[in-house]
């Protein structure tokens, strides 16, 4: 597959990648675990569940879903899964009694085969729009939070995991997928490496001919603002709803097609679509509409199912609003773009 | 002659079973007695575990806690607690204290009994006279750091935590055969503000003994600071984060903890070289050295924290054997 036209309204809505899982996928995946179910039974609710999360998406009105990664319980054990050299000793805490199972890289790293290609290809064939956003988890982000054994440095270890997405992302872009986000939450938090680590994403998507965007989430961006031409992706989508739309002046001398975050997803509170409209309308003084897409701050997954689908519809509601006054200038529709660069 | 030792600084992991109980009484299935009883089950049998690998020095491996500050920030007057902040550089988050007014340490706080029942557990093993068991805090640096206030400069606060919490609670340690260990990465995370860190250090000293531990970097940069502590100290250093032994031991600290197990790497290191690093700090001229975790086991899965502390009593077996101690 190759690249291909896609018309899109002004402002294309759309989320970062997770979703809350429905309460009976829980439920199914702990009887899974017990040995209750078959994989194959497994397979099938996770299916039925992708299918749920696009139609809640289709509700809210959200112009670029993803499958919600119900397929995934956590963001970079899910890739060390799927990688060789990777080894789980067992969980980690954060924070409080949450855990997170710490994957340990303790041979070569060896790219096994497509990890997500099969997750594109079913939400492919069962959405309701145009084109889907595919996530995958940065290098930076997996070498960060992985103990590595085996490399002689975390940079060995990062552009190593780097020409392993790369791979991946180019498997995706064989399978037909035209949009895909490189998450990388864990990008700015040790600054003195932010340098390298920016091209260990560069090396993720080398040679990569699709739609790229990238995720970093509760960060100083001020610490990525001197990298924002250095990075090879199309779009940033960063988080500005938490921080109460504060911090905007990062976005001086961004050169790139922005997806901006106007939603809170740690916050329980639905917001309503004046306030959505009020915050694009703010960013626009930055970045211009057609370089603009829009989306919650982050992943919802940690929301109850019926707030994270509330807020989407008041995402897209806010943004509905927007879309009328720019109707006005003659501003109704864009193309999907994978330039370096916007305008 | 030079003593050499083996030990743990601050927490170690809690183990699927630990977790479950947290978890249980999270969700209001347990009461805060039962709770008290379990973690106190659980505690006893860490305990048994680092007296039986051979370690010489421990904590009771902080169970209770879910970070260096909670629950202690729970147990003070003028304190609110926050939302969630990162732990330094790493993929680990505690809850802030928000000053209201000055802290005080409240009335009939548990911290000193937690201690105590711990050293109950090492006089049923009669093991009080080999062992000495370490209770973490915050030290004042790191806890005014970190403290969220408007309006009142680390340098007030520093003096306002020690004077209303961490001097009292110390004494009261040491008066139930604890020893407080202060835990301070601020110190040499921040070096530029040195002075302040050398203030922070003399109202320590004033304790008379302790430990003091320090992590994440490299510590000589702040040697001055750790010189201000005394003899009655003993000084942890991060040998994972960086060297500079000379200049911590020519600033005259001459009892050492060597940070040489990394808490945040899974690896495991060799026997061999921690015991060559232990017999170096003496030929530089350290008069104690002990071979210890760099920083809070809690970064580690449980099993590979596990065989971490038997490899720190291994090392003390085989340090006794080397030097004839
Ligand atoms: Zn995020």
């Amino acid at each position: 597959m190759v690249w291909r036209k896609v018309e899109l309204p002004v402002l294309p809505t759309t989320v970062i990648g997770s979703y809350p899982r429905p309460k009976w996928l829980r439920e199914f995946i702990a009887g899974y675990r017990e040995g209750r179910y078959k994989e194959e039974q497994m397979r099938e609710a996770f299916d039925d569940a992708v299918i749920a999360v696009l139609n809640d998406h289709r509700e809210a009105g959200v112009d670029i879903p993803t499958d919600g990664e119900m397929r995934r319980d956590e963001m970079v054990e899910y890739f060390a899964e799927r990688i060789e050299g990777f080894k789980f000793y067992g969980p980690v805490r954060v924070w409080g009694n949450n855990y997170f199972r710490k994957p340990a890289v303790v041979s070569r790293l060896r790219y096994r085969g497509p990890m997500v290609v099969d997750e594109y290809l079913f939400t492919k064939k069962v959405t309701y729009s145009d084109i889907v956003k595919v996530t995958i988890t940065g290098p930076y982000t997996i070498a960060d939070w992985s103990f590595n054994e085996y490399y002689p440095s975390k940079e060995e270890l990062a552009f190593e995991i780097a020409r392993i997405i790369n791979k991946e992302i180019k498997a995706l872009e064989e399978a037909g997928a035209i949009y895909v986000q490189v998450d990388e939450p864990a990008l700015t938090t040790h600054p003195e490496e932010i340098g390298w680590a920016v091209e260990a994403v560069n090396e993720a998507v080398k040679g990569v001919n699709i739609k790229v965007g990238l995720h970093v989430c509760y960060s100083d961006y001020n610490i990525l603002k001197p990298y924002y031409d250095r990075l090879n992706v199309s779009q940033f989508a960063l988080e500005f709803a938490n921080r109460g739309f504060r911090d905007l002046d990062v976005l001086k001398g961004l050169n790139k097609e922005l997806g901006f975050g106007v939603v809170d997803v740690h916050s329980r509170r639905v917001e309503t679509p004046e306030e959505v409209a009020a915050a694009i309308r703010k960013v626009m003084e930055y970045v211009p509409p057609e370089c603009l897409f829009i989306n919650p701050d982050c992943g919802l997954k940690l929301l109850p199912r019926k707030i994270a689908k509330q807020k989407l519809k008041a995402m897209v509601e806010g943004t509905r609003i927007i879309r009328q006054e720019l109707r006005k200038r003659g501003l109704e529709r864009i193309e999907l773009r994978k330039d370096l660069t916007c305008p | 002659m030079a003593v050499f030792g083996a030990a743990l600084v601050g927490s170690y992991p809690r183990s699927e079973k630990v977790a479950s109980i947290h978890r249980k009484f999270l969700k209001g299935a347990i009461e805060a007695e039962e709770f008290e009883r379990l973690i106190g089950a659980e505690t006893e049998k860490l305990i048994k575990f680092f007296v039986r690998t051979g370690l010489n020095t421990f904590t009771d491996g902080m169970l209770r806690w879910d970070d260096i500050f909670n629950p202690l920030i729970r147990f003070v007057d003028g304190v609110e607690v926050n939302g969630l902040v990162r732990f330094y550089d790493n993929n680990f988050f505690f809850r802030a204290p928000i000053i209201k007014s000055d802290p005080v340490i409240k009335e009939g706080a548990p911290i000193t009994a937690w201690c105590r029942k711990g050293v109950d557990v090492l006089e049923g093993l009669r093991a009080r006279d080999r062992v000495t068991l370490k209770q973490p805090l915050p030290g004042p640096a790191t806890l005014a750091s970190a403290s969220i206030a408007e309006g009142v400069s680390v340098e007030e606060l520093i003096e306002k935590w020690w004077s209303g919490v961490l001097e009292p609670l110390a004494k009261e340690l040491i008066k139930e055969g604890c020893v407080p260990e202060f835990h301070e990465p601020e110190v040499v995370w921040d070096p530029s503000k040195k002075d302040l860190w050398a203030r922070a250090a003399e109202l320590i000293a004033g304790i008379g003994k302790g430990w003091y531990v320090t992590y994440f970097r490299p510590a000589d940069p702040v040697s001055d600071v750790l010189g201000k502590l005394g003899e009655g100290f003993v000084v942890a250093v991060d040998l994972v984060s960086g060297t500079g032994l000379e200049n911590v031991i020519g600033a005259g600290v001459k009892r050492l903890a060597l940070g040489a197990v990394d808490g945040r790497n899974t690896k495991m290191e060799r026997c061999r070289t921690l015991v060559s690093l232990a017999k170096n700090a003496v030929e530089k001229g350290a008069v104690e050295v002990f071979v210890t975790n760099n920083t809070l086991l809690d970064f580690l899965p449980e099993p590979v924290a596990r065989k971490k502390v038997r490899l720190l009593g291994r090392v003390r077996k085989r340090l006794a054997r080397e030097s004839g101690v």
